[in-house]
């Protein structure tokens, strides 16, 4: 299996708050898959610093592309946002194991801050044809996906009032809580929002069997390999690697 | 093929200048299908591969990787491998590959994990990772390993020892097959909350200080002499092997891509 790959970027928009790339990495787009992500920098560097991570927002096999959103507030990819159209990129991809809904599932909630906000885009791209899914972001007024990167199909609702007001659009109390009727929640939060969405699925749930919601838990992923291990998460079956075992975990797991 | 050995009937024989440094690839297992280590004619680059260190119990701990301006902060966090993991499950699984993998051991387990170690098929040697101490305290550390392996020894030797010389020699007179220096410098980078993260500093930064010792310490013992600290690119090799360097090992470089050390070994 290849490990690295050569992008050349085909396309780049810049909205107020994200920056839209699509490169072009046929090989790359064939595999990757909702939840996985890239390690990327300037086209073979000899640069022996440690390569941001980009969580994948899309991939199109027929096209050979892939998509990221930047944060162009991201110092890490400031050099990335200037970079144009033709330009080439040295990917390590795609890392991670991937998110799939189970066989059963008709009905899927994605809710997510922050950086891996794309992979939730991801999944509501690549599922939309087939299941019902509801998209649920929230941040600050810049870092959310532009609407036309998001399925007609797929209902969505943001909030630009912080990273918490995602458990206000959950409105886990609420009767008409989207968690209620969901088969399967995916999440995409840092580390620190973990407990509350646990929270959120107790509340709304009371009891919710595993499988019912993975998390994808976003943070910094030096190695991407799994040497490093300074992305080590806790979990009921141990301590475990972000970059290999996860991004994407069962959120009973997590502790 | 270079002996980084040449006094110990072992032997320890790489095809290449270029080693990977301890913990640099993990446990080696999880990078070895990218690396292809268990093919006799994959193209990695490596001569050899140092794994994490090795400690009787074993450790989980949470280690810590900060960008910097010009290197790497890295904090182990306690994290150690256990003499049984790598008995049981590493070593049967080192022992199929076509690049010899060394233990490196460290502070007051080093003695008994080399003598739990030194029969187990799959383990081509050891690296004490000496901390910044005297000549003599440095000898008798050296001497205890010695007693308990008759493996390859390699002695590391860190960034801030105010006589490297001193102690390699030391080393070497008491039973070192080689040196291998230097890994890393004390340092420290503030966290987003402001508190402070301690580690080892590696990475472009750290080179012309490595750079310096290896050639300090290369004109003064006639073992074989490793060049580390900031190498990254086959400039860097060069320089170190010009400089009196046997072989290097990268540390940091390699951690941010598998092909560096190809890349190298081909640049040379």
């Amino acid at each position: 299996m290849q490990l690295y790959y050569t992008a050349t970027i085909h396309e780049r928009y810049h909205f107020e708050g994200v920056v839209w790339l699509s490169v072009t990495a046929p090989g790359l787009a064939r595999i990757a898959q909702p939840g996985q992500y890239a390690l990327v920098r300037p086209s073979r560097s000899l640069d022996p610093l440690l390569w941001p991570a980009i969580f994948l927002a899309g991939a199109d096999a027929t096209k050979g592309e892939v998509e990221v959103l930047i944060d162009p507030r991201d110092p890490l990819l400031a050099w990335l946002i200037d970079l144009p159209a033709g330009a080439t990129l040295d990917l390590c991809a795609p890392l991670g194991t991937p998110f799939a809904p189970a066989p059963a599932t008709h009905t899927l909630l994605l809710a997510g801050v922050g950086i891996a906000l794309p992979a939730l885009l991801f999944v509501a791209r690549r599922y939309a044809g087939r299941l019902s899914v509801a998209l649920l972001l929230a941040g600050d007024k810049g870092y959310l996906p532009p609407p036309f990167l998001l399925p007609e199909t797929v209902e969505v609702q943001t909030s630009a009032a912080g990273d918490g007001a995602l458990f206000e659009l959950l409105a886990a109390h609420a009767p008409t809580s989207p968690i209620r009727w969901a088969d399967q929640v995916l999440f995409a939060l840092p580390p620190s929002l973990l407990g509350q969405a646990a929270a959120a699925m107790r509340a709304a749930r009371l009891r919710w069997d595993r499988g019912l919601a993975q998390v994808v838990v976003a943070g910094p992923l030096p190695c991407g390999v799994g040497v490093c291990r300074a992305c080590q998460i806790e979990t009921r079956n141990g301590w475990q690697r972000r970059c290999v075992e996860g991004p994407v975990f069962d959120l009973r797991d997590l502790r | 093929m270079i002996d980084l050995a040449p006094h110990n009937p072992h032997t320890l024989t790489i095809a290449t200048p270029v080693i990977a440094a301890a913990g640099s690839l993990g446990d080696v297992v999880s990078v070895a299908r990218w690396l292809g280590l268990a093919q006799p004619e994959a193209d990695h680059g490596l001569g050899a591969i140092i794994c994490p260190t090795v400690t009787i119990a074993g450790r989980r701990g949470q280690p810590q990787v900060v960008a910097t301006p010009a290197g790497v902060l890295y904090h182990h966090g306690g994290a150690s491998l256990g003499v049984k993991q790598v008995r049981d499950r590493l070593a049967p699984r080192w022992a199929s590959y076509h690049v010899p993998v060394l233990i490196s051991i460290a502070g007051a387990d080093a003695v008994a994990v080399a003598a739990e170690l030194t029969d187990v098929p799959g383990i081509a040697g050891f690296e004490l990772a000496l901390p910044a101490l005297t000549a003599s305290e440095a000898a008798q550390r050296v001497t205890a390993v010695r007693r308990a392996t008759l493996l390859p020894l390699l002695v590391r030797l860190p960034g801030e020892l105010p006589d490297p010389v001193a102690v390699a020699q030391a080393s070497i007179a008491a039973g070192a097959d080689a040196i291998a220096l230097i890994g890393g410098l004390p340092a420290c980078m503030p966290q987003a909350d402001g508190s402070l993260v301690y580690g080892r500093l590696g990475g472009p930064a750290i080179f012309p200080i490595a750079l310096r010792l290896v050639a300090a310490v290369a004109a003064a013992v006639a073992a074989p002499v490793i060049g580390m600290g900031g190498v990254a690119t086959p400039e860097h090799a060069r320089a170190m092997l010009n400089a009196g360097a046997r072989a290097v090992a990268l540390a940091s470089a390699l951690m941010a891509d598998l092909r560096r050390a190809k890349a190298i070994a081909e640049g040379l």
